[in-house]
């Protein structure tokens, strides 16, 4: 399928580079020849259906798993393929929240904050607490300290999980669905504070997700991946492709489905139960 | 109000055209039954090549999946002999749940692509599966001992506190269910032993026969056993369930190695803590021992402690007590590596438990006998 490319070429040298990445799971592939980039200040969307293989990418994006090939590059260095001490110096820029929060669960909140700066700063035991203490105030969590993961809510949850994330002022932050599973409230707080991070620490953000409010609400770039082609199909700033993109599975997704004849099915859905015993 | 159910009924017949006319009428339910695929290729071979099969529901009262089902496989069915289907006659909702049934094109390539190979392939291939678990075992356990050495280097990220609650949970509240085996263990070896000694009249050897027992093998190999049950298990459901909630991800995210911070202070805590269970074990055995003397075969206490201190040597000690050392370290790696290992849903992390008591339980006893060989070979 031929790519729908929005992006205007930009001169500068990019944040995160994506080479001729290809993921496989096993014998299954995923996603082959993904080629993308995202600049300094971007917040870049990684967009698809379930099952597209976008939580898999964020995992060689973090340098979690090794892809089957291709290169991922900050700021030209490359992660996989170059010595651990590269990656770790790479790995310390980077802050990352998980779909569940990934909070240590055998940790207060504050213990969780503290472990990346006890890792990295000299900073003493006191100093280290107030600077998670700080953090947790930044995402709106001041007076929590001393919880466990387990006693909060899930978008609680999610934003000890950044608290976390940006502990050591990170460059560039990446989020695995911070939306799913909140109420569409929660989930647009969650998203102005992702800009007010992004706009406070100038860090670029890479967030995974298909919620279309926060797509369309805060990215400025994207990528979306097809799981019926298992690549790339469609780049650049969601808004425009919403307008200019030819492409129907992207057409589709970014409009809920609405312009397509895919909606027929989905108001059948709703109108089976009723069916299914009514007059015919 | 009931209303009145009228059996499904499926008929059809060709037209002039050459086309097929597909009357369905009555209430198609679940109940009734799915219509086989004899009538549904019958039905798509009646239609003359070039023309379509047109569906009529005029006398449809009701349906449920049923009819769907039917449609959407006779579609199917249609579609790969080039027949063309009219469903303008359908009511609108039911076109609109076969569209949805039909939507999202079949992904049965997207499974694995390999079928069930040979019985001898497939032999070979479990073969170099356990191989590549073995490797990736060894790996851990090599992965361990630099772990180790960052903490001696002083560059460690394990955390005491840590340490101190894994050392409490498989330490002192493990001490009262070894203790009650091991009495048990003692008992009976008195037992089966005492019959047997009585014929010679040398019943009094019994405390030998326990203390050596006890002392060299029963006592670390039966606290092995049980903290391979208790413990084991319990760091693979837990070290699993961490991976299954991206905390294992979020700690080498941070840039902490999981070695250091979830299995240095687990494996430190168990190969520390079963010497000293052993040391309760030992005991607890010998008075399990010593009150079976006492009471069935009537030697008194005194007699019994002066045998026993006569017999276990400071050398059968220690080879005991190094023993439980290593069966701790056993345990540990092995319950964490299947943690680490576990696939990251629910099943896997029981899955993982179970894998880690059978295998410890196998890799210790397995040790046990090596060690035993060996001492015997060196004349221990």
């Amino acid at each position: 399928m031929a790519l729908c490319d929005v992006t205007e070429p930009s001169s500068l040298p990019p944040h995160l580079e994506v080479r001729n990445l290809t993921s496989m799971h096993g014998d299954v592939l995923i996603q082959h020849d993904l080629n993308f980039t995202v600049q300094h200040g971007d917040i870049f969307i990684v967009m698809g259906p379930s099952g597209s293989g976008k939580s898999t990418l964020l995992r060689h994006l973090v340098g979690l798993d090794r892809p089957a090939s291709g290169t991922v590059r900050y700021e030209g260095t490359c992660i996989w393929g170059c010595g651990e001490v590269e990656r770790e110096q790479i790995m310390r820029r980077i802050g990352v929240t998980y779909q569940s929060g990934g909070l240590w669960s055998s940790m207060t909140l504050v213990e969780n904050v503290s472990v990346p700066l006890q890792r990295y700063t000299r900073l003493n035991s006191h100093e280290v607490r107030e600077l998670a203490s700080l953090k947790l105030a930044m995402v709106g969590l001041a007076g929590f300290e001393d919880h466990y993961p387990s006693e909060l809510s899930g978008g609680m949850q999610k934003r000890a999980g950044l608290a976390r994330a940006i502990a050591l002022d990170p460059d560039l932050l990446f989020f695995d669905e911070p939306s799913a599973g909140l109420d569409p409230v929660t989930s647009r707080r969650l998203d102005d504070l992702i800009l007010a991070l992004r706009d406070n620490l100038g860090a670029t953000v890479v967030i995974v997700t298909h919620e279309l409010a926060s797509i369309f609400a805060i990215g400025n770039n994207s990528v979306f991946l097809d799981p019926e082609s298992r690549t790339q199909i469609a780049l650049g700033d969601p808004k425009i492709l919403l307008r200019e993109c030819p492409i129907p599975t992207v057409h589709a997704f970014l409009t809920r489905g609405s312009d397509s004849n895919l909606l027929a099915p989905t108001r059948a859905v709703a109108a089976a139960p009723r069916a299914a015993f009514g007059q015919a | 109000m009931t209303e009145q159910i009228a059996p499904k009924q499926l008929s059809w017949d060709r037209t002039v055209s050459g086309d097929v006319a597909v009357h369905l009428s009555g209430h198609w339910l679940v109940e009734q039954g799915l219509v086989d695929d004899a009538t549904v290729a019958e039905i798509v071979d009646a239609v003359t090549p070039g023309r379509a099969i047109v569906l009529d529901a005029a006398g449809l009262l009701g349906w449920d999946s049923s009819l769907i089902e039917f449609l959407t496989r006779g579609v199917k069915v249609a579609r790969a002999r080039n027949v063309a289907i009219d469903r303008s006659g359908t009511p609108s909702d039911l076109a609109r749940l076969i569209t949805l049934a039909l939507a999202v094109p079949d992904q049965s390539d997207r499974r694995r692509l390999v079928g069930t190979p040979p019985p001898l392939a497939r032999l070979g291939g479990r073969l170099l599966k356990n191989v590549d678990i073995g490797l990736a075992m060894l790996g851990f356990f090599g992965d361990s001992v630099l772990a180790l050495g960052r903490l001696l280097g002083g560059s460690s990220a394990m955390r005491g506190t840590d340490f101190l609650e894994a050392l409490t949970e498989c330490g002192p509240r493990a001490v009262p269910i070894v203790c009650l085996i091991s009495v048990l263990v003692g008992l009976i070896m008195a037992f089966i032993g005492a019959v047997q000694l009585m014929k010679f009249g040398a019943q009094v050897y019994v405390a030998n026969l326990v203390g050596i027992a006890m002392v060299r093998e029963m006592g670390a190999l039966m606290a092995a056993i049980i903290m391979a049950g208790r413990t084991g298990a319990a760091y693979a459901a837990n070290l699993g369930t961490m991976q299954l909630n991206d905390e294992v991800a979020a700690l080498r995210t941070t840039g902490v190695d999981p070695m250091d911070f979830l299995v240095l202070p687990r494996l430190l805590a168990l190969a520390l803590a079963l010497p000293l269970l052993t040391i309760f074990a030992n005991l607890a055995g010998m008075l399990g021992g010593a009150a079976l003397a006492s009471i069935d075969l009537g030697i008194d206490w005194p007699l019994y402690v002066n045998q026993t201190k006569h017999a276990v040597t400071v050398t059968d000690l220690c080879l005991g007590l190094v023993k439980a050392c290593l069966f701790g370290s056993i345990v540990a790696i092995t319950g964490c590596w299947c943690g680490m290992a576990a696939e990251r849903h629910a099943a896997g992390v029981g899955r993982a438990a179970t894998s880690a008591v059978v295998l410890s339980i196998v890799l210790v006893i397995a040790a046990d006998a090596v060690i035993t060989v060996m001492s015997s070979v060196v004349g221990i």
